[in-house]
């Protein structure tokens, strides 16, 4: 009776002393307060010590929460940086400036001095797969004409974290304006590894002075000294970046790509250049490949979705035949566009449109004797595109008060 | 001999997580590059074949685990000898399924706790379900089986709704003909998971209804292979062939990729959960297997006897399996084209042979 207790009693104290040690599992524990959230990290070419530069930014939480216990004066993000000969030996070196310990999982975006990217990033982003504590959802961008180390430094106005504003500048212009895209590590790492398809990635500059953009003044100011700029498109060969492209020819780029959300495309109207401005609302491009006698081609079907946003220009948007062409208008531009990103591709022989992946689609038999030399077959490629135009909407209005 | 008794419905939920517990998360067939999926598609049919062999056995036996009809084919020496090595081999694969887990979540989540805390823990609760016995543990899948189902509805929503999928990512059908496709189906998808199914012949006998178990094993078979076919093919055009060959763990790096307005992201957890259900009950299968051929072998009326030391067992063969990750990977390729054939086919296929031509003897 009394073993039979002390029998009970023992399993119950075992119990209760092997859940409270197994289960609270505070074995891989991080305190938040012991935490430095990195935000974005840059990477750069190493001028001496080692082959990396490695930039981090930390968020700074009173200052990024604001209330009572902000000073109001501190900066809402502080950078470290320090060189290594790998990506981890350089992190690890910052953590010689850091009373926390960096923790990863919430990196926004990965930044890549432009020099860097010139001489070949293909090898840098093992660390960002291979380490449990990366993401493979941070955002790749290339610091335009700068190190990533200048761009992360820049504060500015509207958003409080500086990694925050890199991506939202980035998005917010690819949305609107449709000349720039955000891509995820992953996405970059897929097409960097295809034999038939090389990345286009968005990127970023400094307007205005950079030496002076990096204190809490520039975000006092209304006219800031400095300011983050999402600026054109970089092609890509090989892992090295090969050329930026800008403006129309980034648009279209990414037309082919179908990574268009929305646009302003002006319009000649009665002769007068660019008098007419059409927002495009929905779009949709495919790729497809044709076999013909053993020789591929490429089709490239683009369909886009208008209204006409603004007019300045005597005409009257009511009239069916006018709408009709404009529509023609806007097929004819879009297709030059078009044209022209084909042709700079061609020139740096970078397939960014994946051509050979919709052959290899169609064909892999003929895509396994055409890969060995596809630099060549790719600058030969003959290309196909056909627009499809619609006009919706005109706006809130009818005729414009333009319209005599 | 057999007091405790499942029903179907758990007979289904227990099969159904056991084929595809951890091959939802390790993948299988990726030998097969973009066709992966099809290849699992191939090893279902496999695997109908596997279970209607074992059917075949649990008619002549209904009573009897194939440790008790293999001494009554073979004499009790030879039978039992096979016995024996099915107790092995039993063990060996709770200890590997333990050592996958452990291995996992020590690569991706724990990455500084110790190899033996989490499989210690895990093996802890699983020698207690099956201590409180297979009736407990079929209720047990029955509730996690539905909260699996919940996870991958979400998820393949999260999918969807998150614009990763790309279709395109799994074309052309057959890059390279079907040859290595083929190879594929032979070397990894049907001796894993459909092969690992010779476990059950320890579990049918519970079966209440046993005019049923055709059917609803077929069933079972069928839907797990068709959700497998289905989440590899997610996971494919989500994460592009390339990435997805060089995955320690597909499925969490397709999750992480979620990322829906700004909000419903940082899902790794999701996965990470499956991992962890499908492995327990595919660890108790085998687990349930090994006690159940022990005691049939041994005459061993207190069952509950063998099970804690059977789990200090698996658990330090599951430590000293292999000296690192890689060994073990490169084991199990080497296992499961040798050993696993053996045990899954081999022997059942002798046993369907010699009962049939004793039947054609006596007659």
């Amino acid at each position: 009776m009394v073993i039979k207790m002390i029998k009970k009693y023992a399993a119950v104290c075992l119990l209760v002393v092997g859940v409270s040690v197994l289960l609270t599992g505070c074995w891989n524990s991080k305190e938040i307060n012991e935490l430095a959230i990195v935000t974005t990290m840059g990477i750069d070419q190493a001028e001496e010590d080692g082959r990396f530069e490695v930039t981090i930014e930390l968020a700074n939480p009173p200052e990024v929460a604001g209330g009572s216990q902000s000073s109001g004066r501190a900066s809402t993000a502080t950078v470290y940086s320090a060189t290594g000969d790998t990506l981890i030996s350089a992190i690890r070196r910052i953590v010689q400036q850091t009373p926390r310990e960096p923790f990863f999982p919430y990196t926004q975006s990965i930044v890549f001095g432009e020099e860097l990217a010139r001489s070949g990033i293909q090898d840098t982003f093992d660390l960002l797969e291979r380490n449990q504590e990366f993401r493979t959802t941070p955002r790749v961008l290339i610091a335009r004409g700068h190190t990533a180390k200048e761009v992360i430094k820049i504060l500015s106005p509207l958003e409080k974290i500086p990694a925050k504003k890199l991506v939202k500048t980035s998005e917010i212009s690819g949305k609107s304006l449709g000349e720039t895209i955000t891509v995820k590590v992953f996405e970059f790492v897929d097409q960097i590894t295809s034999e038939s398809a090389e990345p286009l990635v968005g990127g970023v500059s400094i307007i205005g002075d950079k030496e002076q953009g990096t204190g809490v003044s520039n975000i006092e100011d209304t006219e800031p000294n400095a300011l983050i700029k999402s600026e054109g498109l970089a092609i890509f060969k090989d892992g090295h970046l090969k050329r930026w492209v800008e403006k129309e020819d980034a648009r279209g780029m990414l037309w082919v790509v179908n990574k268009i959300e929305s646009t302003i495309i002006n319009l000649d109207c009665n002769q007068e250049a660019s008098a007419l401005s059409i927002k495009i609302t929905n779009t949709h491009s495919s790729i497809n490949a044709v076999i013909k006698n053993g020789q591929p081609t490429i089709t490239i079907d683009v369909k886009e979705e208008g209204e006409v946003e603004e007019v300045l220009c005597n005409i009257d948007v009511t009239d069916q035949t006018t709408i009709q062409n404009f529509e023609k208008q806007l097929e004819d531009k879009t297709k030059q566009e078009i044209e022209r990103a084909i042709k700079i591709a061609k020139e740096e022989k970078s397939d960014v449109f994946g051509f050979g992946e919709a052959i290899n689609r169609k064909d892999p038999g003929l895509w396994k004797q055409i890969k060995k030399n596809y630099d060549e077959e790719f600058t030969a490629l003959e290309v196909n595109i056909k627009v499809d135009a619609y006009i919706t909407r005109s706006g809130m209005r009818t005729g414009s008060y333009n319209q005599e | 001999m057999v007091k405790e008794k499942i029903s179907l419905l758990q007979f289904f939920v227990l099969l159904n997580l056991f084929v595809y517990g951890t091959n939802l998360v390790v993948g299988s067939g990726l030998d097969a590059k973009k066709d992966a999926w099809i290849a699992i598609l191939i090893g279902v049919a496999g695997g109908i074949l596997l279970f209607l062999m074992y059917y075949y056995l649990y008619t002549l036996y209904p009573d009897l685990s194939l440790v008790g009809y293999s001494q009554k084919l073979l004499g009790k020496y030879a039978g039992g000898f096979i016995g024996l090595l099915y107790i092995i081999f039993f063990i060996y694969e709770a200890a590997r399924d333990l050592r996958d887990v452990g291995g996992v979540i020590g690569a991706t989540v724990l990455n500084e706790t110790p190899m033996i805390f989490i499989s210690g823990v895990m093996i802890l609760a699983i020698a207690y379900i099956i201590y409180l016995g297979i009736e407990v543990l079929a209720r047990t899948a029955e509730i996690f089986w539905g909260f699996v189902v919940i996870l991958g509805a979400l998820g393949s929503l999260f999918f969807y709704f998150s614009g990763l999928i790309d279709v395109k990512q799994l074309l052309p059908l057959l890059e390279s003909g079907w040859k290595p496709v083929l190879k594929a189906v032979y070397t990894n998808t049907i001796m894993f998971p459909f092969g690992e199914m010779v476990a059950f012949t320890f579990i049918l006998p519970y079966i209440e209804k046993k005019k049923q178990v055709l059917k609803v094993g077929m069933a079972a078979v069928i839907v797990s292979g068709l959700l497998i076919t289905y989440s590899t093919a997610i996971n494919l055009s989500v994460l592009g062939v390339d990435i997805m060959t060089r995955s320690q763990f597909p499925l969490l790096s397709a999750v992480q990729g979620i990322e829906i307005m700004n909000f419903i992201e940082h899902l790794d957890v999701m996965a990470v959960l499956v991992l962890i259900i499908g492995v327990f009950f595919k660890i108790s299968v085998f687990y349930y297997a090994a006690i159940v051929a022990m005691a049939d072998l041994f005459k061993v009326t207190h069952k509950k006897r063998l099970i804690f030391p059977t789990a200090i067992i698996i658990l330090n063969t599951s430590l000293i399996i292999a000296g690192n990750f890689t060994e073990h990977l490169n084991e199990g390729k080497f296992v499961l084209r040798t050993i696993f054939p053996i045990f899954a086919v081999g022997f059942p296929v002798l046993y369907c042979l010699i009962a049939f031509f004793k039947s054609k003897v006596t007659r």
